[in-house]
């Protein structure tokens, strides 16, 4: 039988293991993110927002993967949230506005789209899509917050192209991989992914 | 002795790099954008107590990824007022102004938030997430967890990356011998931090975490007048910036 996640957000229907669990995947964007930045800042430097929007994917891969893993209500949500505390703690070459609403943006486009796909929908064409469909939210909103919107109209309309491509294999099909990678293993048997698979399997 | 932005409280320090932030991102004012960026200078050198060695690894930093930028945008942004020609390409005045307010805005942004972090003790953090500002505990005491995570995920992925580079004895060659390597990479990282989830989760159902309604906090913050006249003084500043910058 399917396991059938409860569909209603609470912060009391994710267990302490989907906290912890949530809480390291934000402390894992949080090393990736310090890391990348300074690249990103470079590449910024060098091409500006086309060069640096090849790696927009791997901004928004927590969320997704925790989503992958959980398959809970609120688990991209809370785990952007923390993210987002993650970044403005550690430090972050953008800012802590930044952090924040891009942390918003990524959430406010995946959790109604699981919540369409009631949460049961991990299939290759649908994280394909989730992970392109988070990306024009935070295009719009970044594209006047660092002033992009300054731009001509072909140099924004390149980096949408490039962001909605990155959005799409390094944050949906990279999720997929991992998560298909991380299934089979004793670290996600708790959790929703571990228990769907066993079922899968027989 | 603690030089005065250390002794803030996570609260109104909070305050000033938001308010900052969104100064900052308001304005394509460059006289304004110039002076948060001297204001955010001026108190990172007052108050951060960084050494001599830091500030100047800093500023490498600020003017390695300024200048490109400012050059790049200075190409790109459209102008009127052809100021410099080279060739084909003509260089005006309008992209030089906008160029050099977005570069500032990039540096205010980044300077800011270093300050945050570096003066900014966790613990403090957490209490003033789950006591002040009445956030779930749970919330809380995921973002102290994950910043416990930090040191240990990116200790761990050290490790790994040098185990898997002693054991391949020839480098890498080509694109997907790369990607190969990346991609086991990855998943072991992964798979050996998800290890830890079931210890901590274990740990702190021992403790009874959450099983009590009301927590006790043992650590205090105090808000200093320093913490709050700065936080009023950016407020109020962020406010003319909107309004006038």
């Amino acid at each position: 039988m399917q396991h059938r996640p409860a569909e209603r957000f609470s912060l009391r229907s994710l267990t302490l293991s989907e906290w912890v669990l949530m809480a390291l995947l934000a402390a894992a964007n949080g090393v990736l993110t310090s890391g990348l930045s300074w690249v990103n800042k470079l590449l910024h430097s060098m091409g500006g927002p086309m060069l640096t929007s090849s790696l927009v994917g791997l901004y928004m891969i927590y969320g997704l993967l925790a989503m992958y893993i959980i398959r809970k209500p609120g688990a991209a949500l809370m785990t952007y949230a923390l993210g987002a505390c993650i970044q403005i703690l550690v430090g972050t070459a953008y800012g802590a506005w930044s952090a924040i609403a891009a942390a918003a943006c990524y959430a406010i486009v995946i959790e109604p789209i699981f919540y369409l796909f009631h949460y049961r929908h991990y299939n290759w064409g649908a994280m394909l899509f989730v992970g392109t469909a988070a990306v024009p939210l935070w295009f719009v909103v970044s594209a006047f917050m660092f002033g992009y919107i300054q731009y001509e109209s072909w140099v924004l309309i390149v980096t949408l192209l490039i962001r909605c491509l990155s959005g799409m294999l390094l944050c949906g099909a990279l999720t997929k991989v991992i998560g298909d990678r991380l299934a089979p293993t004793r670290a996600v048997r708790p959790f929703a992914l571990g228990r769907d698979y066993r079922e899968h399997q027989g | 002795m603690r030089t005065w932005l250390l002794n803030l409280d996570p609260i109104t320090k909070g305050i000033w790099l938001l308010s900052t932030g969104l100064a900052a991102i308001v304005t394509l004012n460059l006289s304004w954008q110039s002076a948060w960026f001297g204001a955010v200078l001026a108190i990172g050198l007052s108050g951060a107590d960084w050494s001599l060695g830091r500030w100047g690894k800093t500023l490498l930093w600020l003017l390695g990824f300024g200048l490109p930028l400012f050059l790049f945008q200075w190409l790109v942004l459209p102008g009127e007022t052809p100021w410099l020609r080279a060739g084909g390409l003509v260089l005006t005045a309008e992209a030089y102004r906008d160029s050099l307010t977005l570069t500032l805005r990039a540096m205010t942004l980044f300077l800011s938030s270093l300050l945050y972090a570096s003066t900014t003790a966790p613990r403090d953090v957490v209490v003033a997430l789950s006591h002040h500002m009445r956030l779930p505990d749970r919330f809380a005491f995921a973002v102290a967890i994950a910043l416990r995570f930090v040191p240990l995920l990116t200790e761990e992925a050290a490790r790994i990356r040098h185990a898997q580079r002693m054991r391949q004895l020839a480098p890498p060659r080509g694109l997907g011998e790369r990607l190969g390597i990346a991609r086991r990479y990855g998943v072991t990282v992964a798979a050996n931090a998800l290890r830890h989830v079931q210890e901590v989760a274990t740990a702190m159902e021992v403790k009874r975490f959450g099983a009590v309604a009301t927590r006790t906090h043992w650590r205090r913050l105090r808000f200093a007048p320093a913490g709050i006249g700065v936080a009023a003084a950016s407020v109020v500043a962020a406010a003319a910036t909107c309004l006038f910058g």
